[in-house]
Formats: structure tokens, sequence, C-alpha cells
């Protein structure tokens, strides 16, 4: 191949601006508008990169997003993209590129021996080989040798994507002529309009094909159309592609920047789409059809007329169609010597100048090693050649239509898939709606927009192709030599009838059987002629084999457009402690526990022994605790008391006003779902204090229980998680210590008893304090507006100090409630945990009225006597604590049986000795028993006790 | 990305909402309810394909509601607020 | 055990913390009384004398009191004096509860705040919608406009404010 660089022309390409850039480690020359796969043409660059599975020599097929081979890993200032196509990037000085599955480089790669192979490497050649005695002893080394560009390890995004949501009336897909003449006639209409397309320049076929609009040269029209809808204040995207097109008219649009920024992700909501999407020339079957130096006739145009790029000296045309003779003429004026063989028997339009036609031939053979040398025709005579250009029809870019759940229809005349029956609020136009001539395809632009109501006369055009006059040339089986048909997935026409034979007969599995079209392409170029050859076998006809189906994306998007700032700290945001800043300067280590970042102990030091020393002085004398995150959801309404107890386990109407109780929640299969204490202010008025983490679903179980069964009126629910802190003190001397903060409530036990709740007040604002104990301690739960808490939490610290109060983090909290055998709903109860299954079976004998979840407490698995139930395990005098999830085993007919497992194991400081917490099958009836305890493989004994083993009798909590 | 019609805030993103369940799927109440009519409130849903009446909620504002829609191509006929129909009270 | 305070940033002084770029600033309003208010509407709107519906998505409030709708029967009062109105069920029909701590409340101002809007929520602008709240940058948010309309504010669950802050300077138009 001799392509090169001529001194004049190039409509895309400024020549006052030359750049360089390095492939493979070669100097490669160029100007700005080069794409990188016009600069490595005009620079001679044949081979461009090897093939995924064979390591053959690859060059530039098309020039854009189509090209299954100009794959390359493209390295610049602001990072590596692996797998950037060639022809869709533009080149800028001083990248650094690389082709793909090529070492050393794609010209001298060491792997191309795997070619000669290549008949002992059909397709699913690995999975019927490698199978013994184990693929995964192979796949090492197969997947080294195949595949594609290398993902950099190392990458981290030096700015985050932009995210832009965005509405207008109509978006039209494509800045060809159709999509020109739509998005003119949506905004004479009076219609916002987003214009993209997947180009740097508008334009599509005429910024490189002959055509005149309203009078102007093609180039022209395009100029003025843009411009008037730019300063119509329309918008118009460039290096935009249309990726994807989602339920209700959500079309995702990744846009690529040249000045270094991050692709920036649109998500446009229009009323209407037009889909002026083109339409995509295939290849034409011969053997070796896959040689560097053989491309697409109109890619080749495009580079001569938009690049200066002359493909090639003495250049073969190999068509089916009237498309393929403006290039050759052009190419012909531009001084190559060009020969059409055009297999259909009367040759096709008119040929310029020095053009030679071969009409009735085909070509069956193309020669060469790394490059075309040659061509054999079906008749036997031989060509030389330093390129082939080939245009085997076009295939309409159905893909959003598709996506859209757009049915295709089979156009004969085209030898194509079109859009079939339209989809309401979606129009086509153009090539992909099969108007051939530059004529047909404005008129169906405007027409496309008319279909929405509005009404515009069409832009008058005048194109070199009149028709496309196409005739079918598909592979057929049996042909001599190999045919390629997918040149990215190295898929054959040998390997289509190997998946035919094997009764691989529908085409998704063909599809998946031999790879064809699963590459990053997706086959833009390959699959209609991997289908065509699969009808032609099974003696089916084309639109009965069908299509694979379409999904979004249609060319690979960064995940990095996708995620946009959703990363790192921000991908699943955390609930920040109204006192983070004063935990912070505590010295707190933070860990999130259910969606809130909260201190797990204090004072930065060695984890272990800071949690072990928190529990331990927690019940010598005091402890503060921040239980800011505990939910706080009122229930206010005149039927506040029905709602309460219909949704607890717990009969909760009888709590009088200045209590609190304690209590289940189910779900409807009678599952404890949370726990925690009710709160009642005065007769209307509730708060339900559920765990943190459960904040939403309990909220939203409320709200559902209100409107499907209560109604608005009935009740309502105040969420006001988020208004209050809530400071806790426990321990021993914890009532001195709240006595000290002057709240002016009365605090002595008869006025404010375990499980009470007063309302005080603290440097002027009210506070709730509830005494309410999660550590087995005398505890007073105080509640202050969240933006007023740092001065009590200030006090309380202050006041503590004379009693050596402890700050107690999650961790150690954990160890005191585990002591006490309180239970964390989803750590020490699972699916499967009723609340007769912890100890509180009062209620479902006992309760008449209705609760969530009650039918399900008496079906045959709430009955069972073999439930797992919550108990208390003791280890053996001196042995380390029991690992949390460690199963308990039986052997039952010889057999070790799961009996159950370890839900919560702490080492006890105060006890010095371990605790665990247990759900144990009908272990509320073992208490005494000992049992085995698997972990990893070792085995221990434990003895079935009660759940609290810390101060049984509970005279701490009044002490 | 599906718009779903809240009732009341209007056409809003698929991700503001949750599914609450199929339409008509009525609580029965009580301890004696027979095993097979719990059974079916719990776990035996119709899932058909196309035309299909259900529950959802407006996450952002609170909103349950019946919403007509086509399990097959996505389609929204309508929304309207909770009428006897859905629920068992 | 793995500080993750390293991974999330101290939270900030709200009180002098602002964000700037081009045309487009944001700062926290301090001081907001607000109320949740649900049920009888009418009857709220008697007792309080506040007069409307409360101001949906994107719509435009304005006075030193105004109301906001949250949802069908349930609306933020918004004032900056205390509103002489107790918390909890009034027999007229309605229910209260103080939320002053417990929305954070962001106010961006400038020629770009539309298009810092639009990076936060798929909401059609051109289409109003009777509730201000919504789905922004991924967590519940109220929206709507003050004053004037390139000036917005934003009441977000105070624990998510820190989020919602990283979020609006990892923003691209600010």
């Amino acid at each position: 191949m001799s392509a090169s660089r001529l001194t004049t022309g190039g409509s895309d390409i400024d020549r006052a601006r030359p750049l360089s850039f390095t492939f493979d480690g070669r100097r490669v020359e160029g100007f700005a508008g080069d794409t990188i796969a016009s600069a490595l043409l005009a620079s001679g660059q044949a081979v461009v990169g090897r093939s995924f599975k064979y390591h053959r020599p690859r060059g530039v097929w098309g020039s854009g997003v189509e090209d299954p081979n100009a794959l390359v890993d493209v390295e610049s200032a602001v990072g590596r993209v692996p797998n950037a196509r060639a022809t869709t990037v533009q080149a800028v000085e001083g990248i650094k590129v690389r082709s793909v599955n090529a070492s050393p480089t794609a010209e001298t790669d060491r792997n191309a021996v795997l070619d000669r192979f290549a008949r002992f490497l059909p397709a699913a050649f690995y999975y019927k080989t490698f199978m013994w005695p184990d693929w995964h002893l192979f796949e090492p080394r197969i997947r080294a040798m195949a595949g594609l560009g290398i993902v950099d390890s190392d990458w981290k995004p030096r700015q985050v994507s932009d995210q832009v949501n965005h509405h207008c009336d109509v978006l039209v897909v494509g800045a060809g002529p159709a999509g020109l003449a739509a998005a003119a006639s949506a905004a004479a209409a009076g219609h916002s309009v987003v214009l993209v397309d997947d180009r740097t320049h508008p334009g599509g076929s005429l910024r490189h094909r002959a055509g005149e609009v309203d009078g102007l040269d093609g180039k022209a029209w395009v100029e003025t159309v843009v411009a008037r809808l730019k300063s119509g204040g329309q918008l118009v995207l460039s290096d935009t592609t249309a990726f994807g097109l989602y339920d209700h008219n959500l079309v995702a649009l990744n846009q690529r920047h040249s000045d270094g920024r991050p692709d920036t992700l649109w998500r446009v909501r229009p009323r209407r789409i037009v889909l002026a999407t083109g339409a995509i020339e295939r290849p034409v079957p011969f053997a070796n059809n896959d040689l560097p130096g053989i491309l697409s006739a109109d890619a080749a145009l495009s580079y001569l007329r938009r690049h200066g790029v002359l493909v090639g000296r003495e250049i073969v045309v190999a068509t089916n169609n009237d498309s393929a003779y403006e290039p050759a003429s052009a190419l012909a004026a531009a001084g190559a010597s060009v020969t059409v063989v055009d297999c259909r028997r009367e040759g096709g339009a008119q040929a310029g100048t020095g053009v030679r036609v071969l009409a009735g031939r085909m070509v069956a053979v193309a020669r060469g090693r790394n490059a075309v040398q040659g061509v054999l025709l079906d008749d036997g005579t031989t060509l030389a050649a330093d390129c082939v250009l080939v245009s085997g029809g076009w295939t309409p870019t159905v893909h959003l239509f598709s996506q859209a759940k757009g049915k295709l229809a089979w156009n004969d005349q085209l030898a194509a898939f079109i859009p079939g029956e339209a989809i309401e609020g979606i129009g086509v136009a153009g090539a992909v709606a099969g108007a051939v001539s530059l004529s047909e395809a404005l008129a169906s632009g405007v027409a496309a927009v008319d279909a929405f109501g509005s009404s515009s006369p069409a832009p008058r055009g005048s194109g070199a192709e009149a028709t496309l006059g196409v005739v079918s040339l598909w592979p057929k089986p049996k042909a001599k030599g190999r045919v390629w048909i997918d040149y990215q997935s190295d898929v054959t026409a040998k390997d289509v009838e190997l998946a035919a034979r094997e009764n691989f007969v529908s085409v998704e599995h063909l599809k998946r059987y031999t790879t064809l079209g699963m590459a990053t392409d997706q086959g833009k170029t390959s699959n209609l002629n991997g289908l065509a050859l699969l009808a032609d076998i099974t003696g089916r006809g084309i639109p009965e084999v069908g299509t694979t189906t379409y999904r979004p994306p249609f060319t690979p998007v960064p995940f990095a457009s996708l995620v946009g700032s959703r990363r790192g700290s921000m991908h699943n945001p955390v609930r920040r402690l109204p006192l983070e800043a004063n935990h912070r300067a505590a010295g707190g280590v933070f860990q999130e526990y259910g969606g809130w970042l909260r201190p797990a102990y204090y004072g930065g030091g060695e984890a272990h022994a800071s949690i072990q020393e928190e529990a331990r002085r927690a019940r010598q004398s005091v402890a503060l605790f921040d239980g800011s995150t505990l939910g706080k959801i009122e229930v206010i309404g005149p039927r506040a008391a029905e709602f309460v107890d219909f949704i607890y386990y717990n009969t909760m109407s009888t709590l009088k006003p200045g209590h609190c109780r304690y209590g289940f929640m189910l779900s409807e299969n009678g599952v404890v779902f949370d726990d925690g204490v009710l709160v009642r202010l005065d007769e209307h008025r509730f708060i339900v204090s559920c765990s943190s983490s459960h904040v939403a679903a309990v909220h939203a179980r409320l709200e559902e229980w209100r409107q499907d069964r209560f109604g608005r009126d009935a009740v309502y629910i105040h969420n006001a998680t988020a208004q209050y802190a809530t400071l806790t003190v426990s321990g021993p001397n914890a009532r001195q210590v709240v006595e000290a903060l002057d709240l002016g409530a009365t605090l002595d036990d008869a006025s404010l008893p375990h499980m009470g709740v007063a309302v005080g007040r603290f440097a002027g604002n009210e506070v709730r304090i509830a005494r309410v104990s999660f550590t087995g301690d005398r505890s007073y739960e105080i509640s202050i507006r969240a933006d007023r808490a740092e001065v009590l939490w200030a006090r309380m610290q202050q006041e503590g100090r004379a009693f050596d109060a402890v700050l107690l983090g999650l961790e150690s909290l954990m160890i005191l409630r585990a002591e006490k055998g309180y239970i964390v709903i989803g750590k020490d109860t699972d699916g499967t945990t009723m609340p007769h299954d912890l100890g509180v079976a009062g209620p479902r004998t006992k309760r008449a009225s209705e609760f969530v979840g009650r039918r399900s407490l008496f079906t045959e698995a709430g009955n069972s006597t073999d439930r797992n139930q919550l108990v208390g395990l003791a280890v053996r005098e001196g042995e380390a604590p029991l690992a949390t999830g460690a199963y308990g085993v039986e052997k039952r007919e010889g057999r070790p049986k799961s009996i159950g497992f370890v839900t919560s194991s702490y080492q006890s400081p105060t006890l010095g000795r371990p605790v665990a917490l247990a759900l144990i099958e009908r272990g509320a009836a073992r208490h005494g028993e000992t049992i085995d305890i698997q972990h990893l493989g070792v085995v221990r004994q434990a003895t079935i006790v009660a759940p609290c083993a810390f101060d049984p009798e509970g005279r701490r909590l009044h002490a | 990305m599906q718009l779903f019609p809240c009732p009341f805030c209007g056409p809003r993103e698929e991700s503001e909402f949750h599914y609450g369940g199929e339409a008509g799927n009525l609580r029965p109440d009580g301890r004696d309810v027979t095993a097979e009519r719990w059974a079916g409130y719990l776990h035996m849903r119709d899932n058909p394909k196309g035309p299909t009446r259900e529950i959802w909620v407006h996450l952002t504002c609170g909103e349950f509601f019946a919403m007509s829609r086509d399990s097959v191509n996505h389609k929204v006929s309508g929304s309207s607020v909770l009428g006897e129909a859905e629920h068992g009270a | 055990m793995h500080n993750l305070a390293e991974k999330w940033p101290a939270p900030l002084e709200w009180a002098t913390a602002t964000l700037s770029k081009g045309s487009v600033s944001v700062r926290t309003l301090g001081g907001l009384n607000q109320l949740l208010v649900s049920g009888d509407l009418a009857a709220w709107s008697k007792a309080s004398g506040l007069a409307g519906e409360g101001v949906g998505a994107g719509a435009i409030a304005s006075g030193d009191t105004y109301m906001v709708r949250i949802a069908r029967d349930r609306l933020l009062a918004v004032g900056e004096q205390p509103f002489p109105i107790a918390a909890g069920w009034h027999a007229a029909g309605f229910a209260v509860t103080v939320m002053d701590a417990g929305l954070h409340v962001f106010e961006i101002e400038g020629l770009d705040m539309e298009r810092l809007i639009a990076r936060g929520t798929a909401l059609d602008p051109g289409a109003a919608s009777p509730s201000a709240s919504i789905l922004f940058a991924g967590v519940g948010v109220l929206f709507y406009r003050f004053g004037k309309s390139d000036r917005a504010r934003l009441h977000v669950d105070r624990g998510l404010a820190p989020y919602l802050w990283q979020w609006l300077e990892r923003a691209q138009v600010l």
C-alpha cells in the first residue's frame, strides 16, 4: 500500500497547523483536523493493528465508527484510553499511539505465526480442545495471546466527567443531509432542537460526496444551516455519539472533547426524535479480504476529500452498486490508476475519465502478506493493486431504532433491513430509512418532522447517486480461501459454516458460538454478511433468519462518562453526624455503620485495646455516646394509637404519655424487621425510634400502611431524624452527670423511671430526656436540636470529667449490649427470625387485635418446634472468643448438619471472658447443653446459656 | 429510564419511584385466615405479560398510587390515587 | 482498623463556606425556621395566616415567610421568624413538626444556576411540578427559586449536606 498525502485538498485539515505524534514508537506527521487514522494513512502506515485471534495484520478499513480494524491505545496528557478507534479520534500533538494485540509493534508482531495454525483454530476451538483437564489451566496463556487494548490499572480521573440532563422538542441524531433538513425544518416550526453528530464536522456524506442543495454547494449549505441553527439558539453537538435510546424517549449521548476534558454524558429527553443515522458500507466477500490496503470505497473518498489523502496509486474497486463510482472517478482524477470490478453484468453508473470498468466479474482472491499486492478475478484475470476498495452495498444504521423496540423490514431493492412500522414519537430519515439520493434524503428529513405536526418545504438537492442499483453480493458457502466476515472477532465464512453444521442455526446462537458481531464494533460491517451466509446455508431467506438484538451502547462509552462524579467517597454517600468535627477532634476512628459515618472508637490508638478499654470503663462510672443516628419518626394524628398497635408486634396503645416501650416491627411474613423504642409524647403523638440503618425503610412502611389501610386523614408520618442529635449518658454515675447538666427536669426515679420520658431545657432549647438503655446500665438519652448539640456535648464531657467519663465508640457499645444479650436486627436475627424465636412470645399468643405479620406467626413454619432461637454461648475457661458466623454442628445419620450459627461474639473486659449470641435450633430449651461449633474446619465446644451474660437481674438499670 | 406519572407531582424519572406490588392484592385480616389465602396474599403473583395494574410509591413525595402500564412495551396508560380496589380497609 | 475519616473529608464551617465559579455561587443559608406540616392544608392556612398552597419544583417563592409544597397533604413552612404554632397534632386537622435544624439550606445564585441544576436533576425545567421534592444528585431535596429566576434554594437532610456540597464542588459549571 502506498497511501500518501496530496499537496492540496482536504476540507477537514488545516495545513498551516502541522502536528506530530508517535505510533508504535515511530514519529507520524499530520495536520490539525486529521484523525489518527488519516494521519497514519497519509504517512503510508499500512498495518495498524493485529487481529484478536490470529494476529493477522490489519489496516484502516473505514473512516468512522464502523471501522473494525484500527483500534489503538492512546496515551495523552489526560491519561490512556484503550481500544480507541483511530478513525474517530482526532490526532493531537505529542500523543503516544500504540497498536493493540501486537508486540513489539503491529508490523513485527511476534505472535503473527499463529495465523499459520489458523486451520486448527476454528470457532469454539478453545472450548473443544482445552476441556481436559481444566480450561483454567490454559486460560491465562490464551488470554495473554488474544485480546485487544490494555487497561491502565493505575488510571485515576484528573477531572470528573460532566453529566447533563437536557430537554428539547426535537432531537435529531445525525447531521447529514437528512438530519440537517430535519433540524432546520423543526427549528423553523418553532421547536427547540438538539442536533448531534458523531463526527467533528457536521454534514455527513455532503462533506465528501458531490451534491448541491438549494443552489449551494453541499458543504456551503451545511455551514449555512448549522450557523442558522446555532444563531437561533439551537444546540448543535459534534463529536457526540447518541449511543443509547431508552424507554420513554431518553437518549444518552457521549460527547468527546478535544481540549483534554473527559467526555460529557448527556441525558436528553426530547418530545420527538428523528433518527438520521445514515448507513454503513459493507465489505465484499473474497478470500483474504482483510488484508491491509483493502478499504471501504466511501472511506477512501472521505480520506481524499476531507484529509487530502490518496489511499493508493494502483486501485481496484470491487463493487455491486453505483455508489462506488464517485470514489473511483475522484481517485482517478487525483492521479490514481483505477479499475472497477463490478459484479453486475451491465456495469453501473457513469465512470469518470481514466476509470477502467470490468463488468460482470468479481474479485475472488486478494494477494499479499502484510499489504495487498493484487487481486485474482473469478475469470482468472490477475490485476496488480496497492489498494482495493470495496463497496458491497449499504447497511442502514438501524441500531437506535431497534433499541427503541422498532421492528425491521427487509428491503430487497436495497438488500438491507430498514426500519419497519413507525414508532410513536420517533421518525427516521435519510439513508437509515432507505432514502438513497440526496433529494430523497432531504425530503425524508423534512417529512419526519412534518409527521410531528408541522409543515415546511424540503430543500432541493441533486447529487451524484440517483439510485443505488445494488445487486446482492453475499458470502457463499464452500468458497475457496478464507473469506473474512467479522474482522474484529476474526470470524470467517468457514466459521459460520461450521456453526451451521453443528446446528447453531439461530442467529443468536451463531453470534455466541462464533463471536460474530461480539467485538467492540458490535458487527457494524459484518452482521448482515454473516446472517446472509447463514440464510444461504440453511436455505432460508434473510428476513427469516433475522438479526440479533441491538443493545446499547452503539459505540463503546468510557466508564468514567457513565459514572460522572458518583465514585469513591461519592459513590454511595454516607450520612454525617452533627458532631462529626468533635469526634474527629477526640481522635475518633470512623467506620460506616448502616449508611452513617460514625466513630468506631476514640483516641486513635490500637483498635482492640482501645475498644476493650472503652467497654471496661463504661461499666465502672459513666460513658458518653453519640446516638444521633437513631430514627425519630413521628406518628401524629387522631388514630395514631390504633396505627402503632397495627404496626408493632407489641401492644402500644396502652402506653401512657411521657413513657416509652420497647417493641418489634414485623414484616408481613412474620420476620422481625426492626426493633426499637416507641415514645408517646401525648395522646396523638408518638415517636418511632427505629434502628439507624432502617429509618428510610421504616418510614416507607409507615407511609404505606397509612395510605393503604388507615386512610390519609388517620395519621401523619414525619421523619424528624435529622432534626435532633441524641446524646446518651450511661453508667452507674449517669444520673449525677445529668443532674449537673441542669436541664430543669426532675430526675428522681419516681418522676423519671426506667422507660420514662421527660422534657427539659438546655441553653434555651427544649431537650427530650428518655431513660432508655442499650448498655444495661442506667442511661439517659438526651435529644436536642442538631445545630445546638455541640454545646451540650461539651458540657456533658466537662461534667463527666469528675466521674472519669469515657467516650464510647460504636464498637465498645456493641460489646456492652452483647454482654446484656441485647440484639441488633439483621446481625442477631436473619430472614427467618420471628419474635418468639427471640423469647418474646406474649403478643403472639395474647394479642387480640390485628398487626403486621400476625398470620405468618401461625403458619407451619411459624409453629415449628425446631426453629433457630436466640441463645448465649459460653466457651471453656481461658479460651478465645468464638468466630462470628461460626456454625453450630451436629452429626445426624453420620453427617454433620448445621444447627445454627454465632451471630455476635466479643471478649468482655468486665466479665473477663468471651460472650457470644447465637441462633441455635431449639436453643431456648437447651440451656446447659454443650454443642460443637465449627469454623474453617476447626471444631470447638460451647455451652448454651441465656443470652444475658451480665447483670441478669437488671439491677444496674436502676442503680 | 422510564417516566412515571405521580398522580400529584406529574411525570418524574423512574429512579424516584419504588415498586409496591400488584394492585388488588387485598390483605386478609385475622389469625384464622386459611394458609392458602395468606400464602396467596404473601407470595402468589400473576406477573402478567402485557397490561398490568400495579402499586407504586413516589419516594420524593411519599404518594402510594396505582399505575396502569404494559409490561412488554413499557407504555404507561395512567395513574391514579389509591382507591378502594387497591387497599383492604 | 482503616479510618474512613480519611475517605470522607471533614465537614466544613457552613457559616463561612462558599463556592463560586464563573457566574454561579453557593452558600449556606443558616437560621431559617422550618416547619413540616401535614394534613388539612386549608386548616393550616387558616391557622397560620399563610395563603396559597406552597411553591412546587423550580417555582419562585418570595417574602420572609413562605411555603414549599412537598406532597398532596404536606408542605414545609419557611420563615425568618419562629412560627407561633406548636408542634404536634392540631384538632383543626393538621400535624406540625419542627425541622429548623433537620434540613440544611443551600442557596445557589447566578446566571449559570440553571445549568448547575441540570447536572443534578432530570426534571424538565419547562414543565411545572406541584411538588418541590425531587431527587437531586441522587439524594432527596426540596428545590425552588427564591425571589428571582436565577436564585435557587435546596433543602437537604442535614446528614447529607456535606455530600451535596462535595457534589456541587465537583460539578463542571461550578
